[in-house]
């Protein structure tokens, strides 16, 4: 099922942030980034500089303040909702609401945007369902409901839930978070696998750096000024993580290709 | 979903045996189907019991429906049709009309005390206040708003209805207490034709959103991403509950607990999320429980009647309450 159609999202001096009626609260601006197929990409950033708040307004869950966003060379408000859901799924981290959804139900309403309008799952939606199911190796846990999974299980089957969603493009808020060392390597492992194999792009935000810069094919790195993206060895070469967090505590070294307590 | 149809009909048939005058299972039977039976019990079953039957019916499945669709839309297992203040709408048409008018004028004209005009007053009210809750929350995002305004308009109609009743005679406060306890026996075949296009109107307004409410299963986020279009449904759901449950107020009086305890029930029943199976479902426990409810009420083979009003919540509290800690879990 892998596609070789370029899929897209491009910014262009996007500005991210929140307005009410008389005020306008400025996340961050002049954001010039580019994400594309086939790659996987960690957005890292220290806490409160904006990431999920970025990931909620490329995927229109929120309205930009400035700027545009393009996804497959069109104006992401020129999209449908069905269309957009058909482009871009997400990974949210928020716990989804107490109610009696078995993990494969919770896995089959991925495929909302392309079902019916009583939501009936044809052969089609099944195949991709059990794709799905199959390639985060969620079988054993199809039956039960979905408040009795530990975090990592129910990580694994938010993430079934959007490849059922069968888009080329799919964001990921913290999924490593509360997630023990083996689930974060394989969940990691698993998105790269999705981004080669699958030709999907892939775009997650994560503070672990460490497994960031072992597995990502590039960076989007946020700071005060704005983002610096790029490939994970140019942006190690040209320093550029030592400009992501604003601290005199540590500074990033490139040979040891991790941060370091600065000395005395 | 069969055995419950088959249950709702035993319910049906039991609801119409039992009364304050008895009629053998086998009478009735035979009244139904158009055979002689004593004038009296003819007359009792057709004029009587099965209008009531009906409305009992309509009611108990309309309201549950409106409580699930509120539950799901707040996401909120404390949400009931009555969460908009819509029934407090009613309630607050009701008034005015009983007690407020009583107020104003000497004489209050014997059409004011119709049961027609208790309904258009109750109707109007119930109106009223969805549309300036629609009105408001037009522009507002975050759902949660939403109800606690809904909430809000509850307090503030209730506060109007104690300030009229403060002012008013003991006789108008009773005709207006008389009527919240309300009253499944009131309708003739006018206004039960009436109320069930509304309740068939509602069914059919629904269907269209089943999808939308099973993306809402997974919190308004991940609804979004799905491609559902929030404001509409939730614009589109809050119509209909308010429409459906100020029709059935109007008519019936603002009657208690089924609309929110119906839904849990139904769902420790049938232990699924998927609105396609729950709506129906809902309806048939609504129904069910509105029967059995007013079985309760007749008081069988007595002369007396309890409010129906007060016997949705005494007979239903405790059974919810023993379910949730026999079971133990989030249903």
């Amino acid at each position: 099922m892998k596609t070789d159609i370029k899929h897209t999202i491009q910014t262009r001096d996007l500005t991210i942030g929140y307005r009410t009626k008389k005020s306008e609260l400025v996340i961050g601006s002049n954001f010039n980034v580019t994400l594309q197929s086939g790659k996987l990409v960690c957005l890292l950033g220290k806490n409160g500089i904006g990431k999920s708040t970025l990931l909620r307004t490329l995927s229109r869950l929120q309205p930009q303040l400035k700027g545009e966003i393009w996804i497959d060379q069109e104006k992401i408000e020129h999209w449908t909702a069905p269309e957009l859901a058909q482009k871009i799924s997400t990974v949210f981290t928020e716990r989804i609401p107490a109610n009696n959804l078995t993990v494969y139900e919770l896995i089959a309403l991925g495929r909302q945007p392309y079902t019916n309008w009583l939501g009936k799952l044809s052969e089609i939606d099944h195949r991709y369902i059990n794709l799905a199911i199959s390639q985060t190796q969620c079988e054993t846990l199809l039956n039960k409901k979905h408040h009795e999974l530990s975090d990592g299980q129910l990580q694994k089957v938010m993430i079934a839930r959007s490849l059922a969603q069968n888009t080329p493009i799919i964001t990921l808020d913290e999924p490593t978070a509360h997630l023990d060392m083996h689930h974060k390597i394989s969940l990691f492992i698993l998105l790269k696998q999705l981004a080669k194999k699958m030709n999907k792009a892939i775009l997650v935000s994560t503070h672990e750096i460490h497994y960031a810069l072992e597995m990502a094919d590039e960076l989007w790195l946020m700071n005060e000024q704005g983002i610096t993206s790029g490939e994970t060895e140019k942006l190690i070469k040209n320093n550029a993580l030592d400009e992501l967090f604003s601290t005199e505590l540590m500074r990033f070294d490139a040979l040891k290709r991790q941060f370091v307590f600065t000395k005395d | 979903m069969l055995w419950l149809l088959l249950i709702l009909f035993g319910c049906l048939l039991m609801n119409l045996s039992l009364g304050s005058v008895d009629i053998p299972f086998t009478e009735m039977l035979k009244g139904l189907f158009g055979a002689e039976i004593k004038p009296s019990w003819h007359h009792i079953l057709l004029n009587y019991r099965l209008p009531k039957s009906i409305t009992a019916i309509i009611v108990g499945g309309g309201l549950a429906i409106c409580g699930l669709l509120m539950q799901t839309l707040f996401r909120n297992p404390l949400a009931g049709p009555f969460v908009l203040g819509v029934s407090s709408g009613a309630s607050l048409g009701v008034a005015l009309l009983l007690m407020g008018a009583g107020l104003f004028t000497v004489s209050v004209s014997p059409f004011l005390l119709s049961n027609l005009a208790l309904s258009i007053a109750a109707s109007a009210g119930a109106i009223f206040v969805l549309a300036i809750i629609l009105t408001v929350s037009r522009n507002i995002k975050n759902t949660m708003s939403i109800l606690i305004i809904g909430l809000m308009f509850g307090s503030f109609t209730a506060a109007i209805i104690s300030v009229l009743a403060y002012f008013s005679s003991a006789e108008k406060l009773q005709q207006y207490v008389f009527w919240t306890f309300g009253s499944l026996g009131n309708l003739n075949w006018v206004e039960i034709s009436i109320l069930s296009s509304f309740f068939l109107l509602s069914i059919g307004l629904v269907l269209p959103l089943i999808k939308s409410l099973n993306s809402l299963l997974l919190g308004e986020r991940y609804a979004i991403s799905l491609g559902v279009n929030l404001k509409k449904t939730r614009n589109h759901t809050m119509l209909i509950t308010g429409l459906l449950t100020g029709v059935i107020t109007a008519f019936v009086g603002p009657i208690a607990f089924i609309g929110l305890a119906v839904p849990h029930l139904t769902k420790l029943v049938v232990k699924t999320s998927d609105h396609r199976i729950l709506i129906p479902a809902t309806a048939l426990g609504g129904a069910i429980l509105m029967l059995i409810c007013d079985t309760i009420a007749q008081l069988p083979s007595s002369a007396y009647t309890l409010p129906i009003n007060a016997v949705t919540s005494l007979f239903g509290a405790p059974i919810v309450i023993w379910l949730l800690v026999r079971k133990r879990k989030v249903y």
